[in-house]
């Protein structure tokens, strides 16, 4: 049995914000992981679809939503992480991050619902993640 | 509704560079921490590899289409630890109504013990598709 107390089933996790990112943060995030789909990067090709500015990476979004979690409860490991691009955040937006424990126990592990709320009223990113206790496999 | 074959790529040899690992968890944000596990995202910057991307390309050839990043996930068996090297399989599925692509990718320690799965779906979308759609 562990003694590790696991979050309550409804407990939310500080709302995180994020950002704004610029056009520096949106270049070093394409070097580092090799996305460099012009998209995120080039104004032009941003508003030849009708964007106001190039989206933000949403891999860099699902990636910071993991770093949350991790700040939330560094004692759990992650077993999953998976997220649902809603609406683009565009470069420059305030984004802000939240979450939600749906599940929590010791035999099932901890499932929070996860969300990115950039300028839109809708979520740009819907996410979900199990967490597990160190050494419970799944 | 899934059309025509599976692409098959791989295995191919990745790996969880330190310096490169340590750079996404700063630009990401993330705590620096002492127990060697990459951050459960960090396979994104394998899905950017250019066999990736080159056969994502081949897709859309000769269409004024975009891919869009429309959801991801990780699942994993255990961890992947920084400075070790992995082997991943890529199946890239096409789906019709509506049109996408799937990438599914294994990760195996050389060993070929499973650490990971990876689904990517990029949905692709006509350019006046997306313009209307922005619009809306």
């Amino acid at each position: 049995m562990s003694s590790v107390a696991l979050p309550a089933v409804g407990e939310r996790l500080p709302d995180t914000p994020i950002g704004p990112f610029d056009a520096d943060a949106l270049s070093r995030y394409a070097a580092i992981s090799g996305d460099d789909n012009p998209l995120h990067l080039d104004d032009a090709l941003a508003t030849s679809i009708g964007l106001g500015a190039p989206p933000v990476h949403g891999m860099r979004l699902l990636a910071a939503l993991e770093a949350m979690l991790a700040a939330w409860r560094p004692d759990l490991v992650i077993a999953s992480l998976a997220g649902k691009f809603v609406q683009p955040v565009l470069r420059g937006e305030k984004v802000v991050l939240s979450g939600r424990v749906l599940r929590s126990s010791s035999e099932e592990g901890v499932f929070v619902r996860l969300f990115a709320h950039g300028a839109a009223r809708v979520p740009a990113i819907i996410g979900e993640a199990l967490l597990r206790l160190p050494g419970k496999s799944a | 509704m899934a059309c025509s074959a599976p692409v098959r790529l791989g295995p191919f040899r990745v790996a969880v560079e330190q310096e490169r690992e340590a750079a996404f968890r700063r630009e990401i944000g993330f705590a620096s921490r002492d127990d060697g596990v990459a951050p459960a995202s960090f396979p994104a910057v394998w899905l950017c590899s250019p066999e990736i991307h080159a056969i994502i390309s081949r897709e859309l050839e000769g269409e004024d289409a975009i891919p869009i990043h429309e959801s991801q996930s990780f699942s994993y068996v255990g961890p992947l630890m920084v400075g070790e090297s992995y082997e991943m399989s890529v199946v890239l599925r096409r789906e019709q109504t509506p049109r996408r692509l799937i990438v599914d990718a294994m990760v195996a320690t050389l060993a070929g013990e499973p650490r990971l799965q990876i689904e990517t779906m990029l949905r692709i979308v006509p350019r006046s598709a997306v313009e209307k759609e922005v619009a809306e």
